[in-house]
Order: structure tokens, then sequence, then C-alpha cells
């Protein structure tokens, strides 16, 4: 987290210059542009160093965007990009469309729109690349006034003709994101966002002072992509969701509604609940007793969040940091995918202390603040959405009552059989393909290869007979988990290759690897192979299944220079392992 | 505000751009002074508008003189004429 307005371009520009501390823990930017790219560039890598996403650029003579990129032997595909910045400028863009006749307008700008395309899937064509294009914002110029947007040739219309081609193009791509670059112009407010004697002197798209707003959106983007974002608000409750303590002042007390300041809280607690369908998880780490705190949520009629929508309710008497620690325990997530809210500087500065992975912002005194504040720092950027997504909230209660039941029981196994479980485990298809791709995308710990699949690769995989590409889901009276792992094997003669296994975080300890490994075994028996071979790539985060084959029974192979292990396991020989979980058949989903 | 402290601001204003204090004499120009490019210069002129809260027009932008024009710019631009 970061907030652009504590940082100041002049100073975010000199530390650019400096480059990153460490060059070769660093993301690999180049930044092409319509434009000046030095501004933009420096203030990129000062940011990335202040906020801790170091990175270096490489950027190109000035407007050689397409030569840069055609050209195979140029320094950009030598540079090897993991990311690659579009910047537009909507001085250039105005310039072509003024100088064209009113009447050949609109075919000029659906030129200037297609050129713009085909850049877009050069770039992305790049190996490992992620692109990032900044749209166009909306021109101050309206020959038309407010009457503009009804003329199909004026530039307010063609403009948005073209920024909608861009947003086209990217969602076809999946690898091209677009940043909303007219929203962050009004924001910042648009008489101070178009200089023009920059234009002029130097084409910079916009007075620098905006660029810290402008690249932190890349920034945002390039962390959801590798996965860095945030998953899960853990916030205090009384004056966070509504005014005054509930164990002073009684339900009846609190100040939550449609009068004055209890307006703000119900607005902020809307706010919530549209985060929460979104998938982002919400927990209470709350100084209350746990009977006080969830009153309001059973009996207030004015409030918007209901218990249901909390995966996770902690309140008591302990210190925060502790408490938020229970919380990422509890949820299985890593405290730096939590935001702390809170309206005491005293918790924040605990929680800043104790817990330093936990981002903490400030929060305004005034309620009537909270949904702007927060906002204004994008703190839920994410790459991607699945229907998926909006039942996580279920998933992660669910898992808290599961750990609940399971502290009743001293033998694992009985607890597992308690569960009920039940999987599916299927060969892919395209209604489940969007799931899989996030899964490969987002997948770190429980990943034994860490290959990041392409949406477009693992639709090939569907119909082709080679693969062996399958999907399980986990269910079980706790509630459904969802498509939690993927497992892929590639037949080479009598030997199924298990080129990527992995599972979500959120069903480990439930044996539902063995359940898979029981399920491949029969694959390989029916298309007659007599072998699985798996391997082990180690990465900064997948330690956990370091010995996955091993307790799987599979043999070790082969030792790689790089430290990769290649495991072996006879069909033949295998005994199923049948944990107490149920195969189901998939049925279509209406 | 005095020709003195104007030099003084804008040395000020040049370490902040810089990273790096800059004596500056009336006779200077850009050539004189280490990373002073055509990116920097843009900077300076930013960081100067907003140390001042004056604003200058395209045409001074692009003029480079020397530091002393420069100076006489700003006096002229923060003391308008009563």
């Amino acid at each position: 987290m970061y907030s652009p307005e504590d940082l100041d371009y002049i100073s975010l520009m000199r530390l650019g210059r400096e480059g990153p501390e460490r060059e070769d823990e660093a993301a690999r930017v180049a930044v092409l542009g319509f434009c000046t790219t030095q501004y933009y560039a420096a203030v990129l890598r000062g940011l990335g160093r202040a906020v801790g996403f170091p990175l270096v650029t490489y950027e190109p003579e000035y407007n050689t965007v397409h030569q840069t990129l055609l050209d195979k032997k140029s320094p950009l595909h030598s540079f090897e990009p993991d990311f690659l910045v579009l910047l537009t400028a909507v001085q250039a863009l105005r310039n072509v469309l003024l100088s064209t006749d009113l009447g050949d307008r609109a075919a000029r700008a659906e030129q200037e729109s297609e050129r713009l395309a085909s850049v877009v899937r050069l770039a992305s064509e790049i190996p490992g690349v992620t692109v990032v294009v900044n749209e166009f914002v909306l021109p101050y110029e309206r020959a038309w006034g407010n009457f503009s947007s009804r003329v199909p040739g004026s530039l307010q219309a063609l403009v948005r003709q073209t920024n909608e081609r861009l947003r086209q193009v990217a969602s076809e791509l999946n690898n091209v994101y677009t940043v909303d670059t007219d929203y962050i112009a009004s924001w910042f407010g648009k008489s101070a966002w178009f200089d023009e004697r920059l234009w002029f002197y130097s084409k910079s798209f916009s007075h620098p002072e905006a660029l810290p707003r402008v690249a932190g959106q890349a920034i945002d983007i390039f962390r959801a992509v590798k996965g860095k974002g945030l998953k899960c608000i853990a916030m205090d409750l009384d004056n966070v969701l509504w005014g005054g303590t509930v164990g002073d002042d009684g339900l009846e007390g609190i100040r939550l509604g449609e009068l004055g300041e209890g307006e703000a809280y119900v607005q902020f607690q809307i706010w919530l609940k549209e985060l929460c369908d979104r998938g982002i998880i919400l927990a209470v780490c709350s100084k209350n007793d746990d009977d006080k705190a969830r009153e309001p949520f059973r009996e207030h009629p004015d409030m918007v969040l209901r218990e249901t929508d909390i995966s996770c309710f902690i309140a008591n008497w302990n210190n925060k940091a502790d408490n938020l620690r229970l919380v990422a325990q509890r949820l299985n997530i890593g405290l730096d995918s939590i935001v702390f809210l809170d309206d005491s500087p005293f918790e924040r500065n605990l929680v800043r202390e104790l817990a330093p992975a936990a981002c903490v912002p400030e929060m305004p005194e005034d309620p009537a603040e909270f949904v702007p504040y927060i906002e204004s720092l994008n703190l839920f950027e994410t790459a991607q959405f699945s229907p998926e997504d909006r039942k996580r909230t279920d998933f992660y209660r669910a898992n808290v009552l599961r750990e609940d039941e399971e502290a009743r029981f001293t033998n694992v196994d009985e607890y597992l059989a308690s569960l009920q479980m039940e999987a599916i485990f299927e060969r892919f298809d395209d209604l489940h393909l969007p799931r899989i791709a996030q899964l490969v995308q987002r997948t770190n710990q429980f990943n034994l290869t860490t290959i990041r699949h392409s949406a477009a690769e693992l639709k090939e995989f569907v119909d082709d007979p080679e693969y062996f590409p399958f999907y399980v889901t986990l269910a079980d009276r706790f509630g459904e988990s969802g498509l939690v792992s993927v497992v892929i094997g590639r037949a080479e003669g009598d030997c199924l290759d298990i080129i990527t296994w992995l599972m979500s975080c959120r069903v480990i300890s439930r044996r539902l690897e063995e359940f898979v490994l029981d399920r491949l075994v029969e694959v390989a028996t029916n298309a007659g192979i007599g072998k699985l071979r798996g391997r082990y790539v180690p990465t900064k985060k997948n330690d956990l299944v370091a010995t996955h084959y091993e307790k799987l029974g599979f043999r070790l192979s082969e030792t790689f220079p790089d430290e990769s292990r290649s495991w072996e396991l006879s069909v033949r020989d295998y005994v199923p392992a049948q944990p107490p979980i149920e195969r189901r058949v998939a049925q279509l989903e209406p | 505000m005095s020709r003195e402290e104007i030099r003084q601001a804008l040395e000020g204003v040049f370490d902040e751009v810089l990273g790096q204090s800059v004596e500056l004499r009336d006779d200077m120009t850009a050539a004189d002074v280490d990373g002073w490019d055509s990116v920097v210069h843009v900077m300076l002129i930013l960081a100067t508008e907003r140390r001042f809260g004056i604003r200058f027009e395209s045409a001074e932008i692009a003029n480079a003189g020397t530091v002393g024009e420069f100076i006489d710019l700003v006096e002229e631009k923060s003391n308008p004429p009563q």
C-alpha cells in the first residue's frame, strides 16, 4: 500500500534516477509511448523503490513504438521484459483527428484504433510479458460544448470509442490490462492534469505531478498479476462499522442508520458488502466481549453486514497484532494479504510495529471520508474475476467452522470421515477453464512445478489426446470448497508425466492429494500406461510440497542441477490410499 | 524577496531535483551543472514554480539562458510591480 499524495513527484523522480537497490530482484519493465517516456519511467522506478516493488526500466527512442516492437533484434526483446507499459497521449491523437475532415474522421479514428490494437497484440506476443496499456484521457476540448458527445465525429466521441476498442483487445488477450487513465485524471483534476506548455515543450502527456498516481496503477496491476494482491479486510467495530462503543452505549446508543453520521457508517458497510460479494474476505478484529460485538450484527435493523458476511470473527481483549495473526492463521492466508482498518491510531501503530507485514492504512476521523480515502489507495486491484470469487466468503467461513469442529476430535481420520467429503475429478472443459486458469496463475505454495500455463495453452489441453488435464472440486457438509486442484499429465510412451500438480491452500490436510493420486493411477491403468512420473521444482514459496511425492510413495529417480527432483511410481504396484472422500460425478451447472 | 534570497532558495530547488547541492553563479548555464539535461530542466522549472508560487510561460521554459537571467525572471515574477 502507498498513498500517492504522500509521495512527491520530484523526490520520486530523483529516487528513480538512482536505480534500484538490488537489480537482481527487480522486475523488468519496458516503457513505450506515443509521448516522452522518461518522466513516467523515472517516477515508476522511484515509486517501485519507495513501495518495495523494485524495478528496472527499458525505454526505446522517442516515438518508435511500432518499429521497436516489430524489430525482433531491438534491445527491447533482449531486455526480456516482465511487463510492458504502453503510454498514450490524447494530445497526439487529437492532432491526428482534428487535422482530418469531419466527414472522414470516424474512419480515421478507426484506423488509429486498429493500429493501436495491432501494437498491443505485438507487445503481448513477447514471451512471458504482461502488457499494461494506459487508456486515453478524454480531452478537454469540446467543439460542440456539452452537445459534443452526441456528435459522431467529435473528439470526445472518438476518444471514447478508441478506449472501448483498447478494452476489447485487452479482454481478448489474457496478458493485457488497461489503466482507466481518465478516472485517474478526473480524480487528480483535469485542469491540473493537462499542461499544454509541457506537451509542446517536451511531449509530456500530463503534468508530472499526476505521475505518481498513474504509475501507481501500473504497479498495482503488476502486483495483482504476480498474485500479491490483498485478500482480506480485518476491521475494528466501534467507530468503524458504527459510531460509538457498543459495550458502553448499548445497541440503542450506537450511531448507525439514516440520521447524521449514522448514514456514513451505513454507506461504509454497503461498500464493504460490495467488496465481500466480489470475493474480498471480511474479518472482525475487535476489543470487545464476543456477545456484545455480535449483538448489532444480529439485532440492529440498520446493519448492512451480517454475521454470514464475516469469515472470521474475533472479539476479545488480547492485543490486536496477535488477533490479526490469528485471523491469518484461521483463514490460512498470509499476514501480508490482510488490510487492517481501525480508527485508533494506537492500534494502527501497534499493528504496524508488531505485525509489519499487514497493510495498515490511515483512517480519516470523519466516517464520511472512509470510502473516498480507502478508494484512493486502490487496495483491491485484481488481474481476473470469476464466479468462484463470489463464493469465497462462504468457503473461508466454512473453513473456520470446520476448524472448530476439528478441535472436538482427537483423531484426524475420524474428523475427516465426519466431514462427509465429496470430490469431482474430471477432464478440463470450457466451463471450468477460467477458474482453472486463475488457480494456475495464483497458486504458489502447493504447486509442484509452478508452470504458469496461459489460458490459451490450457484450452488446447482440453482436446489433446496426449494430455490428461484434470480439475478437482471438493465439498463437504460445511459447504462447497469449489474447484481447488489441477493436475495435468502428458503421456510419454509408458509414462504419464505429471507436468503440473497444484492445490489451493484452503483444502490442505484433507487427503485430497491422495484421492487425486488414486484417480491418476486409474487413468494411467485405463490408458495402458505403466508409470507415473512427477517433478518437484523448488521455488521460494513451495517448500510445503518438497516431500509431496515421497509421502505418496513415489521413488526418487533423478536430481537435477537446479535442485529439482524427479520421482516415479509404478502403477501396477500401487495400493490405493482410499481416503474418506466420495467421488461424485460432475453435473453440468445450469 | 531579494535577489540573494532567491538564489539561496533556488539552490534548495536544485538540491531537491538533483539530489546534490550546487552553488549557483550568475554566469552558469545548463552545461556547467552535472545532470542538468532536458528532463531535469523541466523538473527544475516545475520545482521552481512550486517553490515560489509562480508560473512560467512556454517561451520562458524553452529559453535556457544563464542562471543570472533565470534569477532575474524569478525575481520579476515573485515581486510583481505594484
